[in-house]
């Protein structure tokens, strides 16, 4: 059992296992910036650098392959078993083992990345406010209902949860309090509404003479508009039939029980924290031409009674309760001059948002160490030796 | 650089950290893992985050989905705004992606889809020849008000019912089809104007459902695309 676990912990620490995790490292971004040109961003960042295990299609031959994801796990155990726990310390070694504790700091920043943070965008008009920002990708089905005092309160269920509504195949989402529970099916990641017209027949259910016609993913993941189909069942039994579209211009209501609910299928939000306001936003055209040299927005924050004024402008992000607005387009792009403008920010959520910056510092400070002393010792001896 | 294997590091309690990580890697990863399941629940509620008024109760499926004109209104074509659709470079080569195929005609170039736009395209080089196929769940308003509704937009006078009968068929999408091929000065919605225009249309118009394909710009540009306009109707697969 020891001896096992000694040869265990022999190959885990390995060299040898090193190379072959950073080749395959390698290996996975040469894929998967090929597998961009086909598929965009998004996927390819799901498909190889999040995953465990991927199927990469060479040619028509699916060829397994270890994700990203696999990859640096085991290259996190391997740099500590090797590179740090058993590595000999000693002045010699120090410069080495800064280095890799450096690595083991970016990956452990990966993987808060990866699993803790979350991204999305503000869009504002000037004059507008808001108080969430949404997410480029993800979608949520959010059931709002009006309350005697006239608030609205809103209940929602992320789309990785009833995602698997493929076809036929049916989730049951059902809410505290509610007098109904929700039956969705043929979720369509990509679609939009189309009438039913007599001279053709689709296989998808039509509700109120419109179904959902599925499209292929666009290449740009934020540009695919999800849809659903849902049934929402009484507790009486009564059936009402429905269609979620991630454009809709209204949410699909029913009554139920003398409740009024509103259904809608949308892009996830998230609480900024604070109310967000553009005040003003600026751009500045290269000369003769369209193309805006610089672009700034004054944004003032209210949060509770605090009311501050700010400029984001691109290389100037705004950090403010553990999130980044960074300033990141403006539109529309067909506006004429004088036309009034919106604002992007994109923003994210990060909890190690600095530390691949620490990582860098710390590695470049442990290969500074190692490298200089190695070179002290040979100016040394090459002075002795004259 | 070579790693060195101890076994006093091991035995310096090098394993039992080992085991930790290990445990903790595997904790963090059934941790990242959503379980499929066929059950979700919604959330605690929570204040919305729209204001009540900007929320539009009881609209109708075509409010809701922003396509104008259905039997009830009958006002057929035009969507009430574009929405984001696939590049026409995302589509087959000939032919659609929702079920409908097509042959689009030589010195044509498909263009976006919209909401009701099912397909569109430009017609040679010109930006104001356009065409575009268009499906309503309802009769649309009828035969006869669209054919008129198009005819006034070109500033022609309103044709009767029996006018409207004896113009000529074609077949849309499997359907009977009347073609109109009219020319005058058109102002359609949301278009510039044109003053020397054509306008050719198929109209198949049933009780539970309409299709409208209908082509125009200017006459200069859609001189020889009347022959293009009727195979493309042909080629039109549901």
């Amino acid at each position: 059992m020891r001896r096992a676990l000694e040869l265990g912990l022999k190959g885990l620490s390995s060299l040898g296992l090193s190379c072959v995790l950073l080749l395959l490292l390698g290996l996975l971004t040469w894929l998967g910036t090929l597998e961009q040109t086909r598929t965009g961003l998004y996927e390819v960042q799901r498909k190889y650098f999040e995953s465990f295990v991927l199927f990469h299609d060479a040619g028509g031959v699916s060829i397994p392959l270890p994700g990203a994801n696999l990859v640096m796990s085991v290259l996190f155990a391997n740099l500590l078993a090797g590179g740090i726990a058993r590595l000999r310390r000693d002045a010699s070694t120090a410069g080495v083992l800064v280095a890799h504790l450096g690595i083991v700091l970016l990956l452990v920043s990966s993987f808060v990345k990866l699993h803790h943070s979350t991204e999305g965008h503000v869009t504002l008009y000037e004059g507008q406010s808001a108080a969430h920002f949404q997410s480029y990708y993800r979608w949520e089905l959010a059931v709002l209902e009006g309350t005697p005092e006239g608030e609205l309160v809103e209940r929602v269920v992320p789309h990785d949860r009833f995602e698997s509504a493929s076809g036929e195949a049916t989730v049951d989402i059902s809410g505290a309090g509610l007098p109904f529970r929700l039956a969705v099916h043929h979720f369509l990641a990509n679609c939009s509404p189309l009438p039913k017209g007599p001279m053709f027949e689709v296989d998808l259910p039509v509700v109120d003479g419109v179904f959902l016609r599925e499209r292929p993913r666009d290449a740009s993941a934020e540009r695919n508009i999800a849809g659903v189909y849902v049934e929402l069942i009484e507790r009486a039994g009564r059936v009402h039939q429905g269609l979620l579209w991630g454009a809709q211009a209204a949410p699909w209501t029913v009554e139920v029980d003398g409740r009024r609910f509103a259904i809608e299928l949308r892009k996830e939000r998230y609480p900024l924290g604070f109310a967000l306001s553009l005040a003003d936003f600026r751009k500045e055209d290269h000369p003769r031409l369209n193309m805006p040299r610089a672009f700034e927005s004054d944004v003032e924050l209210v949060e509770g009674a605090a009311k501050r004024t700010v400029t984001i402008s691109m290389n100037q992000p705004l950090r403010t309760g553990g999130l980044v607005l960074y300033q990141a387009s403006w539109g529309p792009a067909s506006a004429r001059p004088g036309d009034p403008l919106f604002s992007t920010f994109a923003v994210v959520r990060n909890p190690a948002d600095q530390l691949p910056l620490i990582s860098c510092l710390v590695i470049s400070l442990g290969l500074i160490w190692h490298f200089g002393r190695m070179l002290v010792r040979h100016v040394r001896r090459e002075v002795r030796a004259s | 650089m070579t790693w060195r294997l101890s076994i006093e590091g091991l035995r310096a309690g090098f394993v039992a950290p080992a085991v930790r990580i290990a445990a903790c890697t595997a904790a963090c990863f059934v941790g990242a893992c959503d379980e499929a399941t066929d059950r979700a629940e919604l959330s605690a509620p929570r204040p919305a985050q729209v204001a009540p008024a900007d929320v539009r109760w009881n609209a109708s499926a075509d409010e809701r989905f922003g396509m104008r004109g259905t039997a009830a209104s009958g006002n057929a074509v035009e969507p009430l705004g574009s929405t984001p659709g696939p590049s026409a470079s995302a589509k087959a080569a000939h032919g659609g992606n929702s079920g409908l195929r097509w042959s689009t005609p030589a010195g044509w170039s498909e263009l976006p889809t919209s909401a009701l736009r099912v397909a569109n395209f430009r017609v040679g080089d010109d930006e104001r020849a356009e065409c575009y196929l268009t499906l309503l769940g309802g009769d649309g308003g009828g035969l006869a008000a669209n054919v008129n509704r198009w005819r006034a937009q070109m500033g022609l006078g309103a044709l009767s019912a029996d006018e409207v009968a004896k113009l000529p068929r074609r077949t849309l999408l499997g359907a009977d089809a009347t073609l109109v091929d009219l020319r005058g000065s058109f102002s359609g919605m949301g278009g510039a104007a044109i003053d020397d225009a054509r306008l050719v249309g198929l109209l198949a118009i049933g009780a539970q459902g309409a299709a409208f394909l209908k082509m125009t710009g200017p006459s200069s540009a859609l001189e020889n695309e009347l022959d293009s306009f009727l195979a493309l109707a042909a080629s039109l697969q549901p």
